[in-house]
C-alpha cells in the first residue's frame, strides 16, 4: 500500500495497517530468520518484511518454503541454532502448522508468530474470527490479542522479550482486515528504543555443530511429565513478566498497556468482556449515556495464554453480571473466552461471583456494530439469569443503514 | 545427575536440560553383546568384470568416470588394457551380456563408456608409470593388438622395446583388417603414436625374414595370420577369386575400390561380415554364402545384424564346389546344398553335402573368408605349429624357439582383439621372467583389492536405491546412410552422457562408500575410517542386518557371529 | 466523526485515495482510520474504500454504513451501484464526470459536485490517455468541496507517500481543486467534527 520508509532514527508517526505494523515490529526486533508462506490476510506482513529486509544491516535470511508446515519447520531449525526467528500465518495455514507448534513449544524455542485471525474453512472465508488461534490453545504457545495497529507493533517487540526470557513461543494475534488491512496512525519507535528494550538473543541452549547432540529425542515416562510441568511453569511466568515488560515499554515509549484493560469498572454493575478489535468499538458503547446510567464497565482481555485468571477475579469480583462477546465457538459448549472466564470466576466466593452471559457473534467477519454490542448489553441487563448461558447473535444494523448491508436473513434488527 | 560410561541419569528436576537434548550417549549400551550375526564388508565380483576378456575392473572404471576422474578411469583401464579406445569400439563386449542393470531399465552401455575413457587417454596423453629402461632391449615382431600390448607391457617392466612391422603403418589387424566404420584410422594412429610416446620404437615397412627374427634373441612373436584358408575346389585360382584379408587390407590402404556389381562372399565369421559390409559401402550387391545355418555363424551377433540392415544377402547351408569363368568374363560359382548332421570336432553341427543338389550363380567376384592361418615361412625354427597356429608352452615359449607367441598366431588365443591384447601382456610377462628371472604377478585388479570370486547377482542388490533409468547410448547411424561411407556406424558418447551412464552402473558387489549403511545403522556402530571405508564396532553392532539388507550393492555379508 | 466512502474500480486506486486523504487529514490534526472493503479484489470490479476522520481517537472497528461524504472515481458505476446508499443528508457527492448532467440522478438532499478528473489526469499523463488514474486528482476536488483538508495538506501528503512522483500528482490535484464545480447545495448542512 504505502512504500515503506527507512528505519527511523527517532520515533515517528506513520499511517500503517496492522500487518505493516507487525512487519515493523519484527524488523525493529532485528529478527534474523523469517520463514513464512503467504496466505490472505497475512500476505502483506511478509511482503512488507521482504521489503524491509532489503535494508537489514544485520545477518538475516528470508527463507521461502512451500507450506506453513515447512515454514514452522524452518523456524524451529533456525531458532534452535540460537537466532531470533519470526513467522506469520492465518487460519488454514496455522492449522497446517499444528503439529510443529507443539514441537516448537516442546523444544522451548522462543519463536514469535503473528496470526491474523481468519475464520476456518469450509465454507471458505477470508474474514475474521478467532477459531484459528484458539484452536491452538493447548500447543504451549503464549497468546496475546491485539486491538490496534499500535498494539500489534508493540506486542511483537515485547513478545520477543517474553519468549526469550522464558523459552516459550509467543503468538501475537490480530483480526483479519479490521486490523490487518486498516491503516491508522502508528508510532514507529526508533531503532535505539527497541534495542534498549530488547537486547540480542542469548540462548540458554543451542544446536552447535562443534558439540553434537540429539535434540527432541526419546523421553521416557520417568521424566516427560517434569519437562511438561516446566513448560507450564514457564508459561505461567509470562503472566508476571508481561506487566514488567509493559512498564519498561511505557517508560521508553509513553504507551501503557495491561494484560487486562478496564474502563468504568470502578462502580460497574455489569461488565462487558471482549478481546481483539471488538474491545475498541465496545469502548464507544460504554461511554453512552445509557451505559453510564446502567453502570456498564468494559474489560478487555489481552493475554489469553497464560490466562490471567487471578487478575480477572480481581477485576470482576463483586460485579453483578458479566457479558462475554466471543468471536469464536468451541462447538458443543460455549464461546472460548466465556468458558475460560467462567472457570476463573469459579474461584470467587459465591457472594462476589457474577452471573455470566455468553454471546457468540461476529463469526466469519460479520460486523460487530455499536448496535450489536448495545443489544448484548440490553439483553444482559434485562435478563435476570443467564438462561441459556450462551446466545448466538446476528448483526444489528444502525438506523439509516441500507438493509442489504447484511446479507443474512435473520436477526437483522434496528 | 549421574553420568557413568556416557550414560546420564537425572536425579532431580533441576538436572533436566532446558530442551529435550541428549547430554550423554548410547555407548554404555553394549548392544553387540547379544548378536548372533555380524556384518562384514566383502566386495563381490561384478558380472561384467567376471567375463571381461582383458580382465578389466569395469566397476572401478565406472566409479571413476562417475566421479569425473577421467585420468583415474584411464589408469584403471591401463592396468590391463593399454588400448581402451580400440576395445571400446571393436570388442564384442561380453561384459554387457550379464549386466544386472538389464532387468532394471536396461543394461549399462559399457563399451561406449570405455571408448570415452580411451579417447580421454589419447586426448590427454594419460600414461602409466614408466620405470627407467634398465633391462635388456627386447623385440616384438608384429604391431597388431598383441604386439603393441606386449610392447607396452615390456616398457612398463623396464625394457627398451623395438617393434618390427612389415606393413607401411603400424597397427596390424587394427590398421589393415578391421574396417574404418568400426575402427577409424585416426584412432589406430593415435594409439600407435601413444605407444611411441612411451619410448617404444616401432620400425615399419620391412618384413623380417625367419633368420632375422631368430637373430633377435628372445622375442615376442605376434605376426598374426598371414594367409587365408583355401577353398580347395576347382577354379579357386581364377582371377577375381580373392582372399578376404587381402581385400580388406587393400581397401584400408586405399587401393581397392570395387569388385563389380555383384559379389559372393564365402564364410560365416567376422572377416566374412567385414568383407560383405565393406563391399556394400563400395556399392556392390553382396551375398554371404555359409555352409551351416545362421545359428552356427562364428561372427559377432551385432555384426550379422548390422550386415543385414545394410542389405547384405545371406544364403545358408550351401558350400562352393567349383568356380568357372563365364562366357562374359564373369564367374560361375556352383554351390552344393548342405545338411547338418551330428557334431564335428569343434562341437558344432557338422555340415554334409546333399549329392546332386547344386545351384550355380553368376557373379563378378568371389571372396574367400573361411578364416586365416599362420604364414609358416616366418615361424622360427623349433616352434611347433598346430592347426595353423604356434603352440605355446606353459612358460610362454614357442616350443624350442626363443619366441613368445601372442595374438592370433598363438595357439589358444581367442578370436578377439581383447584376447590378443591380453595375450600380448601375458607373453610380455613370460619374456620378462625369462630375461630377468623375475616373475610378474598376473594382473588381477579385482583379486588385488580383495574381491570375492563369487559373482554378485541381481537378487542380492537393493535396487530400490536406484532409479529405473534408460541407458545413455551413443547414436547409431541409420543403415541407408551407413552404406554411403566408411564413417563410424556408432557415434561417440558425449562426456556428460558417459558420466551419466557410468552413474547408472550399479557397481554390483562393490562398496563405493555411499554411506547408506553408515546412516542407517540403528546403533551407530558404523564409523568412517580416516583413509576411506568403514569400520564396524562389534561391541555395539547387534547384528540386525539393516546394513546388509539396505546395501544397494551387496557389498556387505552377514555371517554367524564368532 | 466524519465518514467517507470512495467508489472506484480495482486498479483505479480508491484505496490509495483513502490513504492519501488519511495522510492529509493526519497532518491537519485528525485521528484517521482507512480501510478497503474487506475481501478479495481484482482489476475492473467495483471497489470501495473508507475513511474515518475525527478529532478524538477513533475506536469504532465497524463497517461504514452511513457515510458523510461519497467520492466517485468512475462515473460509469452510477449505472449499476446505489452510490449514495446510507449517505447522510447534507453530505457531499464528489464525482469524476464529463459534465453536471451526471449528477442529475442524485437526491437534492446532498451537495453535488463534479469535475472532469479523467481529462485532468490525462492531461498530466497520470495513467494512460485511455485509462487515466484519477485517484490523486479527485482527492484535490474532494478537499475543495468538503473543506476537510487544505490544498497544501494534500500536497504534503503526496510528498510523504510518493516522494519524487509527488509533483505531477500535486499539479493534477490542484487543477481539480480549482476546477471542481458545486451544482447543488442542500438545505441541511453537513455534519462536522
Amino acid at each position: 500500500m504505502t512504500t515503506t520508509v527507512p528505519a527511523p532514527a527517532a520515533s515517528r508517526t506513520s499511517i500503517l495497517t496492522g500487518n505493516q505494523a507487525a512487519a515493523w515490529g519484527a524488523f525493529l526486533a532485528r529478527t534474523q530468520v523469517v520463514s513464512a508462506y503467504p496466505i490472505t490476510p497475512q500476505t502483506t506482513i511478509i511482503e512488507t518484511l521482504a521489503d524491509l529486509y532489503q535494508r537489514a544491516t544485520w545477518p538475516s535470511r528470508f527463507v521461502n518454503v512451500e507450506s506453513e508446515h515447512s515454514a514452522m519447520a524452518v523456524c524451529i531449525g533456525a531458532s534452535i541454532t540460537g537466532t531470533r526467528v519470526f513467522t506469520a500465518t492465518s487460519a488454514q495455514g496455522l492449522a497446517l502448522m499444528h503439529e510443529l507448534l507443539h514441537w516448537a513449544a516442546g523444544s522451548r524455542l522462543p519463536i514469535v508468530m503473528v496470526d491474523v485471525n481468519r475464520a476456518m474453512a469450509p465454507g471458505w472465508s477470508i474474514w475474521t474470527d478467532q477459531n484459528d488461534s484458539l484452536s491452538q490453545r493447548d500447543t504451549g504457545w503464549a497468546q496475546v490479542y491485539c486491538s490496534t495497529a499500535q498494539d500489534v507493533l508493540d506486542h511483537v517487540v515485547m513478545a520477543f522479550r517474553l519468549a526469550e526470557t522464558t523459552n516459550v513461543p509467543v503468538m501475537v494475534v490480530e483480526d483479519a482486515f479490521v486490523l490487518s488491512h486498516t491503516a491508522e496512525a502508528v508510532e514507529v519507535p526508533a531503532q535505539e528504543v527497541v534495542d534498549n528494550f530488547l537486547p540480542p538473543r542469548t540462548p540458554s541452549f543451542k544446536l552447535d555443530v562443534e558439540k553434537p547432540a540429539a535434540f527432541g529425542g526419546l523421553l521416557g515416562p520417568d521424566w516427560y511429565q517434569e519437562v511438561r510441568q516446566d513448560l507450564h511453569d514457564s508459561m505461567l511466568r509470562i503472566g508476571g513478566l508481561l506487566p514488567k515488560a509493559y512498564a519498561d515499554w511505557a517508560r521508553l515509549t509513553g504507551r501503557a498497556y495491561d494484560v487486562v484493560e478496564t474502563w468504568h469498572m470502578d462502580d460497574a454493575r455489569v461488565a462487558l468482556v471482549t478481546s481483539g478489535t471488538v474491545s475498541q468499538t465496545a469502548q464507544e458503547v460504554v461511554e453512552s449515556d445509557w451505559a453510564r446510567r446502567e453502570k456498564v464497565g468494559l474489560v478487555q482481555i489481552r493475554l489469553f495464554r497464560p490466562f490471567p485468571a487471578a487478575r480477572l477475579r480481581e477485576v470482576l469480583g463483586g460485579v453483578e453480571k458479566v457479558a462475554v462477546i466471543d468471536r469464536n465457538c468451541s462447538y458443543g459448549h460455549h464461546g472460548i473466552f466465556f468458558q475460560e472466564l467462567k472457570s476463573a470466576l469459579y474461584g470467587l466466593p459465591d457472594a462476589r461471583r457474577p452471573k455470566a452471559y455468553g454471546y457468540v457473534m461476529g463469526l466469519g467477519g460479520r460486523d460487530v456494530s455499536v448496535e450489536s454490542i448495545e443489544d448484548v448489553l440490553r439483553r444482559t441487563v434485562s435478563r435476570p439469569a443467564p438462561e441459556p448461558e450462551t446466545t448466538w447473535l446476528g448483526a444489528v444494523l444502525p438506523p439509516g443503514a441500507p438493509v442489504k448491508a447484511c446479507a443474512c436473513g435473520e436477526e437483522v434488527t434496528r | 545427575m549421574k553420568k557413568t560410561d556416557g550414560r546420564v541419569q537425572f536425579e532431580t528436576r533441576g538436572d533436566l536440560p532446558a530442551t529435550a537434548q541428549s547430554l550423554g550417549g548410547t555407548s554404555w549400551n553394549r548392544t553387540g553383546s547379544w548378536k548372533f550375526l555380524e556384518p562384514l564388508y566383502k566386495d563381490l565380483t561384478p558380472p561384467c568384470s567376471h567375463v571381461c576378456l582383458t580382465g578389466l575392473d569395469v566397476v572401478a572404471m565406472m566409479h571413476k568416470v562417475e566421479q569425473g576422474d577421467w585420468d583415474g578411469a584411464a589408469r584403471v583401464a591401463l592396468d590391463v588394457n593399454p588400448f581402451p579406445a580400440v576395445t571400446g569400439r571393436v570388442c564384442p563386449h561380453p561384459c554387457e551380456q550379464p549386466c544386472n542393470r538389464k532387468a532394471y531399465g536396461g543394461g549399462v552401455v559399457v563399451h561406449a563408456v570405455e571408448a570415452a575413457v580411451g579417447d580421454h587417454k589419447l586426448a590427454k596423453a594419460v600414461r602409466p608409470e614408466l620405470p627407467e629402461a634398465v633391462h635388456p632391449r627386447v623385440h616384438v615382431v608384429g604391431s597388431g593388438p598383441a604386439g603393441l600390448s606386449a610392447a607396452v607391457a615390456l616398457r612398463r617392466l623396464g625394457h627398451p622395446v623395438t617393434v618390427h612391422e612389415a606393413a607401411p603403418e603400424a597397427g596390424g589387424l587394427l590398421r589393415y583388417g578391421i574396417p574404418a566404420y568400426r575402427l577409424p584410422t585416426e584412432v589406430v594412429r593415435a594409439e600407435v603414436a601413444w605407444v611411441r610416446s612411451l619410448g617404444v620404437e616401432i620400425e615399419t615397412g620391412r618384413r623380417l625374414a625367419r633368420e632375422e627374427i631368430e637373430a633377435l634373441g628372445p622375442t615376442i612373436f605376434a605376426v598374426g595370420f598371414g594367409r587365408s584358408r583355401p577353398l580347395g575346389i576347382p577354379g579357386e585360382d581364377l582371377p577375381n577369386v580373392l582372399d578376404g584379408m587381402s581385400f580388406l587390407a587393400g581397401v584400408r590402404r586405399g587401393e581397392e575400390t570395387g569388385l563389380g556389381a555383384e559379389v559372393a562372399v564365402v564364410g560365416g565369421g567376422n572377416t566374412a561380415m567385414d568383407v560383405a559390409r565393406t563391399l556394400r559401402r563400395l556399392g556392390t550387391r553382396t551375398t554371404v554364402w555359409y555352409r551351416r545355418t545362421e545359428r552356427e555363424m562364428p561372427a559377432f551377433r551385432l555384426e550379422v545384424d548390422e550386415a543385414k540392415e545394410e542389405g547384405v544377402g545371406f544364403r545358408f547351408l550351401a558350400a562352393p564346389v567349383r568356380v568357372e569363368a563365364s562366357p562374359t568374363g564373369r564367374l560361375l560359382v556352383t554351390f552344393v546344398r548342405m545338411e547338418l548332421s551330428g557334431k564335428d570336432a569343434s562341437g558344432r553341427s557338422k555340415p554334409v553335402p546333399v549329392a546332386g543338389d547344386e545351384v550355380t550363380v553368376e557373379v563378378d567376384a568371389l571372396v574367400k573368408a573361411l578364416g586365416e592361418v599362420l604364414d609358416d615361412e616366418v615361424v622360427p625354427r623349433g616352434a611347433a605349429t598346430r592347426d595353423g597356429r604356434v603352440g605355446v608352452a606353459p612358460d610362454g615359449h614357442a616350443g624350442e624357439a626363443e619366441a613368445f607367441p601372442a595374438g592370433d598366431c598363438a595357439d589358444g588365443t581367442g578370436a578377439t582383439v581383447s584376447e590378443a591384447i591380453r595375450g600380448g601382456r601375458l607373453a610380455a610377462h613370460a619374456l620378462h621372467a625369462e630375461l630377468t628371472g623375475q616373475a610378474v604377478p598376473a594382473a588381477a585388479p579385482l583379486a588385488d583389492r580383495g574381491v570375492d570370486p563369487a559373482v554378485a547377482k541381481f537378487k542380492q542388490l537393493n535396487v530400490a536405491r536406484f532409479r529405473k533409468e534408460a541407458p545413455h547410448a551413443p547414436d547409431v547411424v541409420a543403415p541407408g546412410e551407413r552404406v554411403a561411407s566408411f564413417a563410424p556406424v556408432e557415434g561417440r558418447l558425449p562426456a556428460a552422457d558417459a558420466v551419466a551412464e557410468a552413474a547408472r552402473c550399479f557397481k554390483c558387489g562393490t562398496c563405493v562408500e555411499c554411506d547408506v549403511c553408515y546412516h542407517l545403522c540403528p546403533d551407530m556402530a558404523i564409523s568412517k575410517k580416516p583413509g576411506g571405508g568403514y569400520v564396524i564396532d562389534l561391541a555395539h553392532c547387534k547384528g540386525c542386518g539393516v546394513c546388509a539388507q539396505e546395501c544397494p550393492r551387496a557389498a556387505i555379508e552377514l555371517r554367524k557371529s564368532t | 466523526m466524519i465518514e467517507v466512502r470512495m467508489h472506484g474500480r480495482g486498479g483505479q486506486g480508491a484505496v490509495l485515495a483513502s490513504l492519501l486523504l488519511a495522510h492529509a487529514a493526519h497532518r491537519c490534526g485528525y485521528h484517521v482510520q482507512v480501510f478497503p472493503e474487506f475481501g478479495v479484489e481484482r482489476r475492473g470490479v467495483p471497489v470501495t474504500a473508507f475513511a474515518r476522520l475525527d478529532r478524538r481517537p477513533i475506536r469504532l472497528r465497524t463497517r461504514v454504513l452511513r457515510p458523510d461524504h461519497v467520492l466517485i472515481l468512475d462515473p460509469a458505476l452510477a449505472h449499476y451501484l446505489p452510490l449514495t446508499d446510507g449517505l447522510q443528508p447534507g453530505g457531499s457527492v464528489v464525482m469524476n464526470a464529463a459534465g453536471p448532467e451526471a449528477l442529475e440522478p442524485f437526491a437534492r438532499t446532498f451537495r453535488l459536485a463534479w469535475v472532469d478528473g479523467s481529462a485532468i489526469a490525462a492531461r498530466h499523463k497520470i495513467g494512460t490517455a485511455t485509462a487515466p488514474i484519477v485517484n490523486t486528482t479527485m482527492v484535490g476536488a474532494f478537499a475543495r468541496v468538503t473543506g476537510l483538508v487544505g490544498k497544501d495538506d494534500v500536497a504534503a501528503a503526496m510528498e510523504e507517500l510518493f516522494g519524487a512522483k509527488a509533483a505531477v500528482n500535486r499539479a493534477a490535484a490542484f487543477d481539480a481543486y480549482d476546477a471542481v464545480q458545486v451544482v447543488h447545495e442542500p438545505a441541511t448542512a453537513a455534519a462536522g467534527v
